[in-house]
């Protein structure tokens, strides 16, 4: 009698241990119900920067793993810059004659572009006991390297390329339009 | 009365091994039985920003169309011993992406671009199809079965990228581009004082 209490404790805490010791599966909230549409813009593009990133990831943070598993990948990143058109109104022009001045909006980040085929698998390493990287892996890694391309553009000074920029172009067009003296300006 | 007893002694060891073994789990200090065999979260670097190309351009962004999408690439295995019950490869995306139209006006020249004293004339191209956004963060991995190269990921999100843009092209997007192009340049011009403006698309 005594046995089978013993038996059914110890085989009651391994199946405790098997089961009970895994951390509870996080579900991400599903992105999928944005609504989809079309959006009107009034966006002048006038500077695009592309930028290269490296990407390391390693996992032998766990010694009881045996064996390397390590990628290095690199992808591209097309950040365009401009200004909208939808934020010039009446009151920033002022038209004297043949001289015009102009107060336009601030440069803004457009969006930022991560083509697909720029992405690219540099060196990996993985020994016989471990797995192969999987894309969704990949995929996480590229997203930290997108994330970490939003947090550093202002760096890159696109936005003073930007304005340089639009200034040409708007200049451009008021000298075809006949104005001798331009002055232009972005809001701050 | 002696295996009674070593029995007892067996079980006492085991349960206190036990015990001992999930205080250790618990601390963090040995991995769960099932954590041995689960992939752990890789270390991830990133290298600084190395700025490889500056393009100044004259785009103008009229419409974006923002769709979501399914993509995938089945692939049957052949056969193998090993293989008997898992025949597929499977490699199905969950890509959100956006579809940017509009003009091109770094060809705006003195010929197209007419001025009387209180009219204007613009000259412009149709509109194009001028991106497809599809980046890392909106690209969702839903079904993974098989072992896929980076290659296989980036044929199949050009895939999704021509699926957007032709479900961009069927929704209307270059005429609402064409309309939005003329509208913008007409406001335009005529916060300059022009009364009459007529924006032409060729």
């Amino acid at each position: 009698m005594k046995q089978r209490f013993y038996l059914k404790l110890i085989a009651s805490i391994i199946v405790l241990l098997l089961n009970g010791c895994q951390q509870p599966k996080q579900e991400e909230a599903s992105s999928l119900n944005q609504v989809l549409k079309i959006k009107e813009l009034s966006d002048l593009a006038s500077v695009e920067f592309t930028v290269t990133k490296i990407i390391k990831a390693t996992d032998d943070s766990t010694w009881y793993k045996i064996g390397d598993r390590k990628i290095l990948m690199s992808c591209d990143a097309k950040i365009k810059a401009g200004i909208s058109l939808a934020d010039l109104t009446e009151k920033d022009i002022t038209i004297n004659g043949s001289n015009i001045s102009l107060i336009l909006p601030p440069a803004k980040i457009l969006y930022v572009n991560i083509p697909p085929e720029s992405v690219a698998e540099q060196y990996a390493e993985i020994d016989f006991l471990r797995s192969e990287f999987s894309i969704a892996e990949k995929n996480a890694f590229l997203q930290v390297a997108e994330k970490d391309v939003n947090n550093t553009i202002n760096e890159l000074g696109i936005l003073t390329a930007a304005e340089k920029n639009t200034k040409t172009i708007i200049e451009s067009w008021l000298n075809i339009a006949g104005f001798k003296n331009i002055n232009i300006n972005f809001k701050k | 009365m002696f295996f009674k007893k070593l029995i007892k002694i067996i079980a006492t060891i085991l349960i206190l091994a036990a015990i001992t073994y999930a205080i250790l789990i618990y601390t963090g200090i040995l991995p769960s039985p099932l954590a041995i065999f689960k992939p752990h979260k890789p270390k991830v670097e990133i290298s600084a920003t190395f700025l490889k190309e500056v393009k100044n351009m004259s785009q103008l962004l009229t419409v974006c169309h923002y769709d979501e999408i399914t993509v995938d690439s089945i692939e049957n295995k052949k056969g193998s011993i090993l293989n008997i019950f898992d025949k597929q490869r499977k490699l199905v995306l969950i890509v959100r992406g956006k579809t940017f139209a509009g003009f091109d006006l770094s060809k705006i020249n003195e010929k197209s671009l007419l001025v009387t004293d209180t009219s204007v004339q613009l000259t412009i191209q149709h509109p194009t199809i001028i991106d497809v956004v599809v980046n890392p963060s909106t690209v969702e991995t839903f079904i993974e079965k098989g072992t896929w190269s980076v290659y296989a990921r980036t044929t199949l999100l050009q895939t999704a990228q021509n699926k957007l843009t032709h479900r961009a092209v069927a929704a209307g997007i270059l005429s609402r581009s064409e309309k939005e192009g003329q509208r913008v340049f007409t406001q335009f011009f005529k916060s300059l004082g022009y009364k009459n403006v007529s924006v032409l698309i060729q």
